[in-house]
Parts: C-alpha cells; sequence; structure tokens
C-alpha cells in the first residue's frame, strides 16, 4: 500500500513537472520567437525606453538563460521566492508587505500583487460553486441513474436518455445565459451576476444557485449515464440473484448490493471532476460573472498578464494530481481487490 | 420460440438471407430513426454551410462586412429578423432588409454569419477529428501491438495529456502561439487523441493474442500485414463511433474557445462568438435572438453528432438486436 502510495506521487510530481515545463516553453520561447511579445516591455508600461526594458528584464529575471529562469521558476514553487528576489522586487518593504507582492507563483504584471495572493481571493468564489454544484448533482442524478435502471426501458428511464444527451450537447454557458434571461431578467427570481462571501450565508447561496444548478445539470446528465450503466451491470451479477433468493428486501438489494458495487466508477468520475472543476470553472464564472480561478484566469490572458495565467494552469493541474491520488486511495480502500494487489 | 423454431420458421417462409457484419450495422441504422434524422440534419447543415456565398448575394450583405443599416438609429440595437424588408421576402437584396436580424451591434447579416459560421464549425469539427484519429490510430495500435516499454511509456503519455485542464491550457496556449485556424485546430486535436487511443490500444491488446492473428503470423504474415489487413478492420467500428462524437467535442471546444475570446482570429466567422458577442452590455436581454440563433444551431449541431455516434455505436454493436 505505501509503495502503491509512493509510487503515484511520484508519478504525480511527474505530472507537474511536464506542466510546468510546458507553461514556461509556452510563456518563454513561443511567446517571445513566435509571437514577438516580450514579458519585460508588457510590464514596463506604454512607449518604454530600451533602458527600461533591460532594467524590468533585470528586475523579474528575464535577463538570464531560459535554463537558470525555469530552475528558479521551479525553486520558487517549491521553496518560496529568494531573499535575493524578494530585494530586488520589493526593496525596503517588511516580509508581510513583500508576501502580497512576491509569491510562489511570482507576482502578476497586471496589478501589484503577488499571483498567489490573487489566487487566495479567487478560490474561496471557486470552491463555493463547485461544491454547491457537486452536492446539486449528486442529488439529482444518483437517484435518477437508479431508478432508471430498475426500470430499463420503461418512460422514465427514456425521459432520462433524452435529459443525458441534452445535457452533454447544450454548451453551459449558452444554457447559462437563457437561464439568466428567464429566470434572471424575465421573473427576477436571481441575481443577474455577481458572488457574496459565506459570511452572509443567505445571499451566498443566493447568489450560487443559478450559476451551480447549471453547472450541476451538465455533470448531472453524465452521472446520470454512469450510474445507470453501472446498476445495469450490478443488478445482473450473481450476488444480487442470490440476495434475492436468500429473501433480502427489494431496497436493501437495491442500496446494499447493488448500488454499494457500483459507486466505485462514481466516487472515480466524481474526484477527478471536483479536481477539474476547483482549477476554475471557467466558462460558468465568466458568464455569470464570479470572480473565482477561471475567470481570474480568463481576465489575465486577455491583459497578457503571463505570471498570473500561468500560476493558475499550474494550480490546476497541481489540484487534478492530487485529485487523482486521493481517488486511488479511495478506490483502494473501497475495494480490496485494489489495497491487496 | 427458440432459435430452432425460429430457423425453421424462416425456412418455411423462404426468407433465410445471409448478411455480413456491414449489412447488418446499414440494416439496424435504417430502422434508428433517431439517427437518421441527425444524419439529415448533417447533411442540411453541410448544404447551408456550402451556400454562404449564396446568402451573400442573396441578402446584399458580404460576410463580416458592417452595415449601417444593421442597427437601429433609435435604439441603437442590432435590428431584429425581417427588420426593413418592407415588402417581405421581395425586398430582400435591399441594404436594409435582414432576413434574421442582424448578429452584432456593427450590423453583419445573422443569415450570413450563420452561415459562414457552420463552415468554421464543420471545417474545424472535421479537420480535428481526422487529426485525432490518425493519432489515436497510431499510437494506440502501436502501445497495443508492441506492448513492453512502448506501451508503458505511451501509457503514460495518455495519462499526462489526460490531466492536463484542457480550457484553461488552450487559453494560455493561444495567448503564446496568437490566433489563427490551425492553432485552434491542432489544440484540439492534442487533447483529444488520448481518450479514442485509449479505446484503440485497449482493442488491439485484446485482439493480437487471438488465433486468427496467430494463425496469420504462424503463415508468414509480416507485422504490417497482420495491423493493415487483420487488425485494423476491426477498429472500423470503434473508428466511426469516436470519430462522430469527436466532431461534436471539437465543435464544442472551438465553440467555448471562441465564446471566450481566444483561438480564432476575428475575421474568422463562429458560432461560439457570436453568442459572446451578446453579451457585453446585456446585449441579449433586449435582443435575445441574438444569442438564441447561434446558439440553438450549435446545440442541435452537437447533438446531431452525438446522436449519430450513439446510433453507429448500437448499430455497430455485434450484440445488437437481431434484423429479420
Amino acid at each position: 500500500m505505501i509503495r502503491f502510495l509512493i509510487r503515484r506521487i511520484l508519478g504525480g510530481i511527474f505530472v507537474v513537472l511536464v506542466v510546468t515545463l510546458a507553461v514556461f516553453v509556452l510563456f518563454g520561447p513561443v511567446l517571445r520567437w513566435h509571437s514577438n511579445i516580450s514579458p519585460a516591455r508588457l510590464y514596463a508600461g506604454k512607449n518604454p525606453s530600451p533602458d527600461q526594458i533591460e532594467r524590468v528584464s533585470a528586475l523579474l529575471g528575464l535577463d538570464k538563460p531560459y535554463y537558470v529562469q525555469y530552475g528558479y521558476t521551479l525553486q520558487r514553487l517549491v521553496l518560496g521566492p529568494t531573499q535575493e528576489e524578494r530585494e530586488r522586487v520589493c526593496p525596503g518593504s517588511s516580509a508581510a508587505e513583500c508576501d502580497q507582492l512576491l509569491g510562489r507563483f511570482g507576482s502578476s504584471f497586471a496589478k501589484q500583487r503577488s499571483v498567489d495572493s490573487l489566487m487566495w481571493s479567487a478560490l474561496p468564489v471557486t470552491l463555493s460553486l463547485t461544491l454547491v454544484a457537486a452536492v446539486m448533482w449528486l442529488l439529482i442524478s444518483i437517484p435518477i441513474g437508479i431508478i432508471a435502471a430498475i426500470r430499463p426501458r420503461s418512460l422514465f428511464d427514456r425521459v432520462s436518455i433524452v435529459f443525458v444527451l441534452i445535457g452533454q450537447s447544450l454548451p453551459v454557458y449558452y444554457f447559462g445565459l437563457l437561464a439568466l434571461y428567464f429566470l434572471a431578467y424575465k421573473y427576477e427570481l436571481f441575481p443577474l451576476s455577481g458572488y457574496e462571501p459565506l459570511s452572509n450565508p443567505g445571499q451566498w447561496l443566493y447568489h450560487l444557485l443559478l450559476p451551480a444548478s447549471v453547472l450541476a445539470l451538465q455533470f448531472a446528465a453524465i452521472y446520470v449515464r454512469i450510474t445507470r450503466s453501472q446498476m445495469l451491470d450490478t443488478l445482473s451479477e450473481d450476488y444480487v440473484r442470490t440476495a434475492r433468493a436468500k429473501g433480502a428486501g427489494e431496497t436493501r438489494i437495491i442500496l446494499r448490493h447493488a448500488f454499494r458495487n457500483a459507486m466505485l466508477p462514481i466516487v472515480t468520475m466524481f474526484g477527478l471532476d471536483l479536481g477539474l472543476l476547483l482549477g476554475g470553472a471557467i466558462l460558468i464564472e465568466v458568464t455569470f460573472g464570479l470572480h473565482g480561478l477561471g475567470w481570474l484566469a480568463v481576465e489575465a490572458a486577455k491583459r497578457l498578464d503571463v505570471p498570473t495565467t500561468a500560476g493558475i494552469v499550474l494550480f490546476s493541474a497541481i489540484i487534478i494530481v492530487a485529485a487523482n491520488i486521493v481517488v486511488d486511495l479511495v478506490n483502494a480502500s473501497l475495494d480490496p481487490r485494489i489495497r491487496l494487489e | 420460440m427458440s432459435t430452432v423454431e425460429q430457423f425453421e420458421d424462416m425456412k418455411t417462409e423462404g426468407m433465410v438471407v445471409a448478411r455480413t457484419p456491414r449489412q447488418l450495422a446499414f440494416a439496424r441504422l435504417r430502422r434508428d430513426y433517431v439517427a437518421l434524422a441527425s444524419l439529415i440534419f448533417i447533411v442540411l447543415l453541410v448544404l447551408f454551410a456550402l451556400a454562404g456565398p449564396l446568402f451573400e448575394a442573396w441578402t446584399g450583405h458580404p460576410v463580416n462586412r458592417s452595415n449601417s443599416t444593421g442597427v437601429d438609429d433609435y435604439t441603437l440595437l442590432p435590428v431584429g429578423p425581417m427588420h426593413g424588408c418592407v415588402n417581405g421576402l421581395a425586398s430582400v437584396g435591399e441594404r436594409s432588409c435582414f432576413v434574421l436580424g442582424a448578429s452584432n451591434n456593427l450590423g453583419f447579416d445573422m443569415l450570413v454569419q450563420l452561415s459562414f459560421g457552420a463552415r468554421t464549425s464543420l471545417i474545424i469539427g472535421i479537420v480535428a477529428t481526422v487529426l485525432t484519429m490518425l493519432a489515436a490510430l497510431l499510437l494506440g495500435v502501436i502501445a497495443g501491438y508492441v506492448g513492453g516499454w512502448t506501451d508503458t511509456v505511451i501509457a503514460r503519455l495518455m495519462d499526462i495529456v489526460a490531466a492536463f485542464p484542457f480550457l484553461l491550457f488552450a487559453i494560455a496556449a493561444s495567448v503564446a502561439f496568437g490566433a489563427s485556424l490551425w492553432f485552434v485546430i491542432l489544440i484540439i486535436a492534442f487533447f483529444s487523441w488520448f481518450y479514442p487511443g485509449r479505446i484503440f490500444r485497449g482493442e488491439v491488446m485484446s485482439l493480437r493474442n487471438r488465433e486468427f492473428v496467430t494463425a496469420a503470423r504462424m503463415l508468414g504474415a509480416s507485422n504490417s500485414r497482420i495491423i493493415f489487413r487483420h487488425l485494423m478492420p476491426q477498429l472500423i467500428g470503434p473508428l466511426t463511433v469516436y470519430a462522430s462524437l469527436s466532431v461534436a467535442g471539437a465543435i464544442a471546444a472551438e465553440a467555448a474557445l471562441s465564446y471566450l475570446g481566444f483561438g480564432l482570429p476575428l475575421e474568422i466567422p463562429s458560432w461560439g462568438r457570436m453568442i459572446s458577442d451578446a453579451v457585453p452590455g446585456g446585449l441579449y436581454i433586449n435582443a435575445p435572438f441574438l444569442m438564441v440563433f447561434p446558439g440553438t444551431l450549435l446545440v442541435l449541431t452537437v447533438l446531431a453528432f452525438n446522436l449519430l455516434g450513439d446510433g453507429l455505436r448500437d448499430a455497430l454493436d455485434p450484440r445488437g438486436g437481431t434484423i429479420l
């Protein structure tokens, strides 16, 4: 088990390394030589003189060779910024002030803040949206999937299949705009955009309900499909017939015997989807004006705020890798066959 | 009725016909009205996309051209369907007549933009799918057939691509590479191949130890002959299914990128961008048709390719129902 865990973590670190390298190549050489955009020039403001560009270049450490820059980016990500960089970027300010300006992910080009602090203030929004949506889609999809599987080819089953197909094909932003038009504008049931912090739980939920439902419906479609097909498989297993033969009640058979065994792929997918969404539910956040990680990434990319976009891509990759490892662990604890392998 | 009795029955009626798996699949597909409707929709969509220049000539509004008559002087909103068509369809061709309205606040013609947007969607969907399937076949078949450390490397590669956050990474890459049609096609293909690739790898792995492959090898068939003559034909089923689903995925991905404002340059019309054009200043609140036209076409197109893929899957399933 320990060896399994160590192997998975090493594999995860490797994936994160590949992502950091890819992001670095994109925002270093590709940006510089393919699109002829120099980050130092961007950072230096409007119409900078060559002298200014050189100074900014030195300030950001962009004058060093690429491999040195990459090595330092990795080092900063793991150990935090060095004393030398702190003195270069924020001379004469206290440690706490400097933390606001420079973090493990560097500092933003567009705002006088560290990428870390920008991400910290966006994270609660993404986290709330994802969690509310996750609760909703599980509550919607699992019962529907189970009922559809108990009565295959019934009217309910057919309706659920149509629901699945539409959910899979409806772009979430278009659905979001339609929901905004009808529910927020026409009938004024929900606010048009914005986010309220959790300190005001009523408003928090009120602002999240519409975006979370739209997100949840999209995911619910996939979960109905997988729950239904898994339940169909387990319901035809020998142990279900045995349980029936021994006189177990139908509810008990469905929940204890069939659903428990159908859960494994659902748990796997749930973990991976959570990981993906925590890196920013981009389309929903942009459509509903929720200033979470996805929205931040899009805004930063539009302003060519390279460090912020890169930081969010990295953060998102780390979360996805971590979610993968957690899913493996949960699977191992749910299924003894994986544990003993 | 047992199978034997059924068989006897058919014999007396003189109805026993031998059918190849392909004929069976076609027969099943012909009975699948949903898949057929999807196919018809796709054919119509292709015609609609091809008719772009005809629409330009008919309406007198070239693509990507702003028309002052397309914006209402008073409300400054894009004009609605049939606005300015004094004599109905007879006045189409006059500058003021917009059959489906204008598509943005520059007064582009909705009908023309939709048609050229369909072109963009279909080109990206098809080219990205061809590239995706080529990469998936190449890497999937090699991994499954060769095995050993080659397989380990390719399988890891698939895991790594699967771990990349697609939309986020595509946005970052589009900043670095700049907007272009090829960029969008390549980035979509790059993030799509791993899924069908895994399927092909699994198929080949289970096929390569079957008797017919051993027999072919024993008769002296080379690896390339085994792969192309014996294994590839078995992959045509999953290939068509995933190709159809992949077209749907690529079209949806392009629209999402364009909605966010990344990927395609402004001179290439796109349904995704048309939807996003309706957002600033809450334009869609006063003129909902701005998002409803491109949005509905997008939904129907993605749905059609998804349904066709599902239909193909059912039709090609050897366990599928018998057709008499």
